[in-house]
Parts: structure tokens; C-alpha cells; sequence
């Protein structure tokens, strides 16, 4: 299936569910002024009509609402994850559930590339990405690279780590580097398994000689 | 390898060194040094060196190479490099085998000339902070044109803390006529820009060679990005399997390289297994663990002295909610969730709305931070 018919498909999957579409715009009643509401629900059908789930980017609103943020901001927050939940769903495919779009959103934004994500569902079609992705974008937002923390978690993935697993690795990381390990240096310490002993004692410009 | 290709070399590795950022499990780098050396059986001499590296790191495998050019006082010349790779297998419960190899080669003024090829198997066994090995070694070593065999074994064993690491090792080898051991104590230690790392060991000659006692001391300060300040001074034994008659130095320089001062740390330990100790205390005050239920998952609120805890997010439309408190001092959030991302914030005693400890945060695009959980 190409990426038009795809799209022609998820629009029909959405015009099809307007109920679930309209009790999510429904949430936003009484949350914010009615200019900031109208506004989201035009980002919500446009989303929606792209294939786009209308939960997240209600979510995003709602959120921006209980914080207090102004009209303004809440519109623009709703329209960036929207557009980067249409990017994780270009590169993900139309079979993408909803969590994996979200997660993707946040690699994407994480810097995490497009082509990357589109290779990820490439070696894995039927596995749940959403937890991969996930942990992919909260090791950007560590520090680490996005490269690097896609080949990480592409590794892992290739030795069989299972989400949960995943889910710990992060946890690791993230408590490396706050014990004051650099990002990158983190993540090869907890990927790569066991020692280069202690590889840093002979400095490379001792002047041995046969 | 002739100086001009030794030349060509440290430019590549300069250039890769300042070269946009890769993948991080590369490493490249070059020390730039002077040192004063005092070989066994010859007099002291000043040196220069140089000294590109490379290494490329994957889950399972390494792969490393160096060079060292030296040209000392008297104009003679010294080089040699070293390229050496490992493999690990899948863990098997708390254990890995490795499989390493190296091959080296190394010349002075063109007519001391060694080479050898080496493999060693290793039987790793991990637990967390520390770790131990042993396995056997055997290769081939070319003395001016003359292979020897070189058999082995050793043994060793590590502990890691955050900023360092302290191995010993022991290490049985014989090549040609000579036979010995080696007991070395090796540590290292990162606090901040330092790199301070040093070893200890002595020498027990079975037949050859003799009996001795060595170590060494070396500094990396890094100063600003991919610049470090490098110093080292001991004295090492002789090496029959790379090489290297025996010697004294003092060496002082500088180091171009990414991640500079800060390799990798010294000791590594597979992701999974690794203990997540206790998050330290949230700005927020409390930490959130998230309780699996067959398929659905209960976030839980630790908030010790709290009389009120309040949560909001994803799944609440973002309205806040006040927990139930346990009969074990924790506030359950009952609703199961399924499996998904969320997003979250959570609240003590009315006080500010702000990210507990133990799950990650994030910007939240409205000027404040999130809480976001994963539900496999």
C-alpha cells in the first residue's frame, strides 16, 4: 500500500469514527475560551482527517488549559505535536497504533530522524514500536545523541531486549548520567556488555620501544 | 609503517576527531607528547610522540586500533601499532564469553622488528558492580623474522563504583624461552574533567627474564571541548608478546579527541541486570512506581509526612485528582492504564505541580516540566 492510498484509507477510518472524535473535542467544553477551543478543534479535524488520533492533541490542549497557559500557546503546542504525530505516522505506516504515533512524535521531536523510524518499522512490522520509541526519545532528551540512542535501542532490540527490559536500560542510563556520566559514554557503558579493563591506564603516548 | 604514512595517519584521525559528531560508540583521537625515557640497557633520552586511536563500539563488539611514532633525540625513529577487536556472546544468565584478538607490529631505526597475533577466550561472569574472568590465550610472536608460539593464561576481577574502577589481574605467559607472571592491581578514577588512572604490579619470572616490580600514574585534564592535557610518569617491565624492551618515562602533552578526557567508563555491565537504586529526593517530593495488574498498570505515589497528594494528566483530561492513601504509606492512582505513553504531574500538599522521581521528564511546551510513563 502506498503512502497516498494509506492516507486515503486512515481519512476514511477517521470520517468513519466522528463519535470517538467528537467526544474527545467534547472534553474541551468549558476548558478554555471559546476562540482558544475553536481554534484546537479546526487543528483536531485537519489532524484527523490526516489520519492524525484526535486523543493525543486533546490531551495536549487539556494540559496546556490546567497549567494555564494562554489561547495562544495551547493552539501552537496542539498544531507542533500534530504535526510531528503526522511525521511519526508518515514514517510509521498506516498500521500504527495511536501509543506508537505518540512516542514517535517524541523521537521525532527528539531529533531522532524520520528515515530512522521508517527502517525501525522496516525490521520490525508487527512488534509494538511504542515503547522503543519512547525510551528512544527520553535518551535524546538526556543528552545522548539521536543517533546514537536509535542504533542503541535498534541494538537492544536485535539482542531480544523486551520492553520492559528497554524501559530498564533507561532508567540506568538516566542514573548514570546523573551520578555525572557523560550522555553518550552513558548508554555504551550499559549497552556494551563487559569490560575494555580498565582500557584507559596506559595512555596512548607512553613511549614504549622494542 | 614510514613516517610520512605515520604523518598521513594522525591527520585522518585529527581530522575525524573534529569531524560533526557520529555515532558515539566511536571514538577518535590523537595525544601529541614529549617524554623523557630511560630504556633498559640505554641511556635516557628525550622523545617525541605521536599517537592517533581509533575505536568503534557496538553492543556486542569492539574494535580498536593505535599507532605510536616516536623520533628521539638522536633522530632514530620508533613506531608501532596495535589493531585489536572483541566479541561477546549473548548472555547466558550471569555469564558472557568473549572471544578477542590483536594484532601487532613494531620497529626501531629499522632494525628491531617485531610482530604478533594474538586470541584470547574469556569467560566473563557479571554481576552488576563487579565482575571476574579467566580464560586462556594463544598466538604467535615474530622476533626479527623469527616466530615463537605464545601460550597463556589469566584471570581477573573488577568492581566499579560511579567514577572509577579498580581491577586485578593476573596474567601466566610463555613465549619462546621465557615464561612468567604478571599480578596487576589497575584503577581508575573520573571525577569531573579528570582522568586519573594508574597500575601497580609485579613480575614473577618462572624461567628468562627476571623478576620486577613496576607502575604507572597517568593524568587527562580536560580543558575545553575535545582538548585534554595529559601527563603520565612510570616504569613498566618488558613486553615479549608486543615487544617492548622495559623502561622508565615521564611524559607530558596533549590529547585531541572526541569524548576527550572521558572514555567510556573503565568497567561496563550489561543494561538489563543493572540495579536501579532508590531516586534521590524529588523537587517535588514524592516518587511515582508504576505496579503491573495482569494487563493494566497502577501508577503509585510514595510521598512520605504527605496529607494530601493530587495527580493529573493523560488520563485524568488533565483535572486533578486526589489519591487515595494505602495502609502502607503509599497513594494509589487505581485507574489501570493500558499499555501506552502518558503524561503526567503530581502535587503534595497543594504545593507546586512538578515531576516526581522515577520516571522521566520532560519539557511540557507551556513553560513548566512533565512527568511521562511508559506502560509496556
Amino acid at each position: 500500500m502506498n503512502v497516498r492510498v494509506a492516507r486515503i484509507v486512515l481519512a476514511l477510518g477517521a470520517l468513519a469514527s466522528p463519535t470517538l472524535a467528537r467526544s474527545q473535542v467534547e472534553r474541551l467544553a468549558g476548558r478554555m475560551d471559546e476562540g482558544t477551543r475553536a481554534a484546537v478543534v479546526a487543528v483536531v479535524d485537519s489532524a484527523r482527517a490526516a489520519g492524525v488520533p484526535a486523543e493525543p492533541l486533546v490531551n495536549k490542549a487539556l494540559e496546556g488549559a490546567s497549567k494555564g497557559a494562554d489561547g495562544a500557546r495551547i493552539v501552537t503546542a496542539v498544531r507542533a505535536l500534530a504535526a510531528d504525530i503526522g511525521r511519526a505516522l508518515a514514517a510509521l505506516g498506516p498500521s500504527a497504533t495511536a501509543p506508537e504515533l505518540v512516542a514517535g512524535g517524541a523521537a521525532l521531536r527528539a531529533g531522532v530522524r524520520p528515515a530512522f523510524l521508517e527502517s525501525l518499522r522496516g525490521r520490525y512490522p508487527r512488534e509494538s514500536l511504542m515503547v522503543p520509541l519512547a525510551v528512544m526519545a527520553d535518551l535524546v532528551a538526556r543528552g545522548v545523541p539521536a543517533d546514537t540512542a536509535g542504533e542503541s535501542v535498534l541494538a537492544l532490540m536485535r539482542e531480544g531486549v523486551r520492553d520492559a527490559e528497554l524501559v530498564a536500560f533507561r532508567q540506568s542510563v538516566e542514573r548514570d548520567i546523573a551520578l555525572g556520566a557523560p550522555a553518550g559514554g552513558a548508554v555504551a557503558v550499559r549497552l556494551a556488555g563487559t569490560v575494555p579493563a580498565v582500557a584507559g591506564v596506559t595512555p596512548h603516548s607512553t613511549p614504549r620501544k622494542p | 609503517m614510514r613516517p610520512r604514512t605515520a604523518r598521513l595517519l594522525a591527520i585522518a584521525v585529527c581530522a575525524a576527531a573534529r569531524a560533526a559528531p557520529c555515532a558515539a560508540q566511536v571514538e577518535a583521537g590523537v595525544d601529541a607528547a614529549a617524554s623523557w625515557i630511560k630504556y633498559e640497557g640505554f641511556l635516557g633520552s628525550g622523545a617525541a610522540s605521536v599517537s592517533p586511536s581509533l575505536a568503534w563500539r557496538s553492543v556486542r563488539t569492539t574494535l580498536t586500533a593505535r599507532g605510536t611514532f616516536l623520533v628521539f633525540e638522536s633522530g632514530n625513529t620508533s613506531i608501532q601499532g596495535l589493531v585489536a577487536g572483541s566479541a561477546f556472546s549473548p548472555p547466558a544468565g550471569p555469564l558472557r564469553v568473549e572471544a578477542l584478538g590483536e594484532a601487532g607490529a613494531s620497529s626501531y631505526v629499522g632494525f628491531a622488528r617485531f610482530a604478533h597475533l594474538l586470541g584470547r577466550l574469556r569467560v566473563h561472569a557479571l554481576g552488576g558492580p563487579w565482575g571476574a574472568w579467566a580464560g586462556p590465550l594463544l598466538g604467535t610472536v615474530s622476533i626479527a623474522g623469527v616466530a615463537h608460539g605464545a601460550t597463556g593464561l589469566e584471570a581477573g576481577a573488577w568492581t566499579r563504583w560511579s567514577t572509577g574502577a579498580l581491577e586485578l589481574a593476573w596474567t601466566h605467559v610463555a613465549v619462546a624461552d621465557t615464561a612468567y607472571d604478571d599480578f596487576v592491581a589497575r584503577a581508575r578514577w573520573q571525577p569531573g574533567a579528570l582522568d586519573l588512572s594508574g597500575a601497580v604490579g609485579s613480575r614473577a619470572a618462572g624461567r628468562g627474564g627476571a623478576p620486577s616490580s613496576y607502575g604507572e600514574l597517568s593524568v587527562a585534564l580536560r580543558l575545553t571541548g575535545p582538548v585534554a592535557l595529559i601527563a603520565s610518569a612510570g616504569e613498566y617491565p618488558s613486553d615479549p608478546v608486543g615487544g617492548s624492551v622495559a623502561g622508565r618515562y615521564v611524559t607530558a602533552g596533549l590529547r585531541l579527541a572526541r569524548q576527550a578526557a572521558r572514555r567510556p567508563a573503565v568497567v561496563r555491565a550489561f543494561a538489563a541486570p543493572a540495579p536501579v537504586p532508590a531516586p534521590p529526593p524529588s523537587p517535588v517530593g514524592a516518587a511515582v512506581s508504576v505496579e503491573r495488574h495482569g494487563d493494566l498498570a497502577v501508577l503509585v505515589v510514595r510521598a512520605d509526612g504527605a496529607r494530601l497528594v493530587e495527580l493529573m494528566g493523560d488520563f485524568t483530561s488533565w483535572q486533578p485528582v486526589a489519591l487515595e492513601p494505602g495502609s502502607d504509606g503509599r497513594w494509589r492512582f487505581e485507574t489501570g492504564l493500558t499499555t501506552g505513553m502518558y503524561r503526567f504531574n503530581v502535587r503534595v500538599d497543594g504545593g507546586p505541580w512538578g515531576v516526581p522521581t522515577g520516571v522521566a521528564a520532560a519539557a511540557d511546551e507551556f513553560g513548566g516540566s512533565v512527568g511521562v510513563v511508559v506502560v509496556p
